[in-house]
């Protein structure tokens, strides 16, 4: 496609493993949800079809995500504790050697946990999801903790909060949580009735989803709810035709170059790029994308200097928008640039068929 | 994360910033340090929430630190309830503070929810005043509407007033999607309809039709006026009452303001969608070569969604009911 500026790709790639080793004094605010950054560089390397420049690091940085689990006690008591934590600076005991930067540590130790340690169920998703693109075989997941953890945070509407000590509960942990037992394919821990009516219950007058019942429609709330009712199989007894139309029309409307997040938001913003197309990819209606004008302007995000890719043109390049933004290209299928990604997983699909192989071998 | 603009800077100024990060990194793992060994000893006190509160102010988005607070008040609650209102207080201000520096924190408006619930004497008119003021520097703020229905239902105010209140602020800007949308789940509350079979009341829905004509004709470019309506005209229970006449023939008035608009404003997309959209509900057989000479002028208009109005197109040549309820 001529009119659209140059893919560098290699510097997004650079820009990615920058982000492992630090980040900017701008981007402070994330501390405390690393293993979340640590997912949009990783992944984003995959996108990128440049995970190799991870290999020499590997099985360091599969351990570094270990180390963020919080384990059961030998008695298998408080269970529902268990999950990953975001971050190793707001935890209260690090007996073992905790390191602060990704391929630096070479103790393979644990973090032990302690009763007041609890985990962020997005993080719990973040770190899973991490390791399966790493190629780990998930092998030290505490499986029965981590259902645990998330049958604990599930509310009696359906929705779920983030931690056990209480945090606000919406569509966004709904969806970690079905991704999460959808990996571990295990649904027992929660209850998918209530959690797909929870859902259909946050669908606005305009045909989207919002934050919670009574919530805007928001393109990447809406996400989170269509992908979470594929991810548990009841998408088509969810929504009727009529409902699916009147969603896909609202979604194609967000169009105005790339893609808007709410009517009447502007400009637009480039995570918008994943959320859109990926949601119209689950309801098969992606084709009604214009790729090219959503190309031109993810190009238009680029960073000349830094690399990755920036919310707004002209602005600062960070993790989230430079991963976003990429995957937004691979559900527009734009593979002459990335990899291909599972629209509802939003791994890719080389990372989903390990997965795949590893489940088969399970069962 | 926000954006933010590129600037560049001196080598002078980055050390001085190089300096001043290194400084307050020392006080932040010392702050950090003090806050999780007290909590692990039980300390829950006011030298916590001294601490914490000093972080928070910095970096509102570390949602341990909240609930470290949370456990202190609740500590506070079952030993001294009568000093409770005190430390209500306190978060109140605490949060205040850090939705100014993040209007958008999840933490720090779902704490200030979480806190009302545990003083005794909230002053809800305070809590109005502070959801007014985020409003008029960002309308769209969906944690600020979230919070104002929670204070709404805590006070129990009544829905009329807050219809008023979402009345008046589409007067002021007709074009504000959050203000539609907070209607759209007060008036069937308010206006429930009798027959159970439209969406409000009738005298109610023809009201707020002519509200919605206000805000179209005045911006017809507008979104949120369009979507809006088209909840008002075309959400109906899958009855077969397109037979019913009365409806006819409110779809028949807006087609007929339709098309004195489509005379104004001849490529406006939004327009013809709706023409197309009434024709069809009106008699979609009959109608059927208008409407798809309007879908092929729509290809034309709004070029980004060709794709979409092709599929549109062929749907309807597939359709072969006189009146159906299409989507």
């Amino acid at each position: 496609m001529d009119d659209c500026k140059e893919f560098t790709k290699e510097k997004h790639a650079k820009y990615f493993l920058r982000c492992l080793n630090a980040l900017p004094s701008s981007l402070v605010s994330l501390d405390s949800i690393r293993l979340s950054i640590s997912f949009f560089a990783i992944s984003g390397l995959d996108v990128l079809g440049r995970l190799d420049l991870l290999d020499k690091h590997r099985e360091e940085y599969i351990n570094w995500i270990y180390l963020f689990q919080i384990l059961p006690n030998q008695d298998d008591e408080s269970l529902e504790r268990c999950g990953f934590r975001g971050s190793l600076a707001a935890t209260l005991s690090l007996e073992s050697h905790s390191p602060s930067h990704v391929g630096r540590s070479v103790n393979i130790g644990t973090v032990s946990s302690h009763p007041l340690d609890t985990s962020h169920i997005t993080m719990t998703y973040a770190a899973i999801n991490t390791l399966l693109i790493l190629g780990d075989d998930l092998g030290r997941l505490q499986r029965k903790g981590i259902l645990a953890g998330v049958k604990a945070l599930q509310l009696e509407n359906g929705s779920f909060a983030a931690t056990l000590e209480g945090s606000e509960s919406d569509v966004r942990f709904v969806y970690c949580a079905c991704s999460i037992c959808y990996i571990l394919q295990d649904w027992s821990a929660i209850n998918i009735e209530t959690t797909t009516n929870y859902i259909i219950n946050s669908i606005s007058y305009d045909g989207a989803i919002g934050q919670d019942k009574n919530q805007e429609g928001h393109a990447g709330l809406t996400f989170c709810g269509i992908a979470a009712l594929s991810l548990m199989g009841t998408l088509d007894s969810a929504l009727n035709l009529k409902q699916k139309a009147k969603l896909v029309r609202w979604l194609v409307s967000r169009q105005q170059s790339g893609f808007q997040g709410r009517p009447n938001k502007l400009p637009v913003d480039t995570c918008y790029s994943f959320w859109v197309p990926a949601t119209l990819k689950i309801l098969g209606a992606h084709q009604f994308i214009d790729r090219k004008r959503n190309r031109q302007f993810v190009l238009d995000t680029q960073c000349n200097v830094v690399g990755g890719l920036s919310k707004w043109i002209d602005h600062s390049s960070d993790p989230l928008h430079s991963y976003l933004g990429l995957a937004g290209l691979s559900v527009c299928e734009d593979t002459d640039l990335v990899e291909m990604i599972h629209p509802a997983l939003n791994v890719t699909m080389r990372a989903f068929n390990h997965w795949k192989k590893l489940t088969s071998e399970f069962i | 994360m926000h954006g933010r603009l590129k600037v560049r800077t001196t080598a002078e100024q980055q050390e001085i910033k190089a300096k001043e990060r290194a400084k307050k990194l020392a006080v932040y793992k010392v702050a950090m340090d003090r806050i999780f060994s007290k909590r692990k000893s039980g300390e829950l006190d006011d030298e916590i929430l001294k601490i914490t509160g000093q972080v928070l102010t910095e970096n509102p988005d570390i949602s341990t630190l909240w609930n470290i607070r949370k456990e202190t008040i609740v500590k506070i609650k079952n030993t001294t309830p009568d000093l409770v209102d005190n430390y209500v207080s306190k978060e109140l201000t605490l949060t205040e503070q850090c939705i100014r520096v993040n209007p958008k924190s999840y933490n720090s408006w779902f704490h200030r929810s979480w806190v009302l619930d545990k003083g005794s004497n909230i002053d809800f008119q305070a809590e109005f005043l502070l959801c007014d003021k985020c409003l008029e520097l960002d309308e769209r703020n969906f944690h600020c509407w979230d919070y104002r229905r929670i204070i709404v239902q805590m006070s129990k105010t009544p829905l009329e007033n807050e219809l008023q209140f979402s009345t008046n602020k589409i007067t002021k800007n007709f074009s504000n999607y959050s203000s539609w949308h907070y209607r759209s789940e007060l008036l069937p509350r308010i206006y429930p309809s009798s027959s159970g079979d439209t969406l409000l009341d009738d005298q109610k829905l023809a009201e707020e039709c002519n509200l919605i004509q206000n805000a179209i004709f005045t911006d017809p470019n507008d979104q949120s006026a369009w979507f809006y309506q088209r909840w008002l005209l075309f959400t109906k229970k899958e009855t077969n009452s397109t037979e019913n006449s009365g409806f006819l023939s409110v779809l028949n008035d807006e087609l007929e303001s339709c098309q004195q608009l489509r005379d104004l404003e001849p490529n406006n997309k939004w327009v013809i969608l709706q023409v197309c959209e009434l024709l069809r509900r009106i008699d979609s057989l009959g109608n059927k070569k208008e409407i798809l000479q309007l879908v092929s002028q729509l290809t034309k208009v709004d070029p980004l969604r060709r794709g979409y109005y092709a599929y549109l197109g062929s749907k309807i040549e597939e359709e072969k009911q006189k009146k159906t309820i299409p989507e």
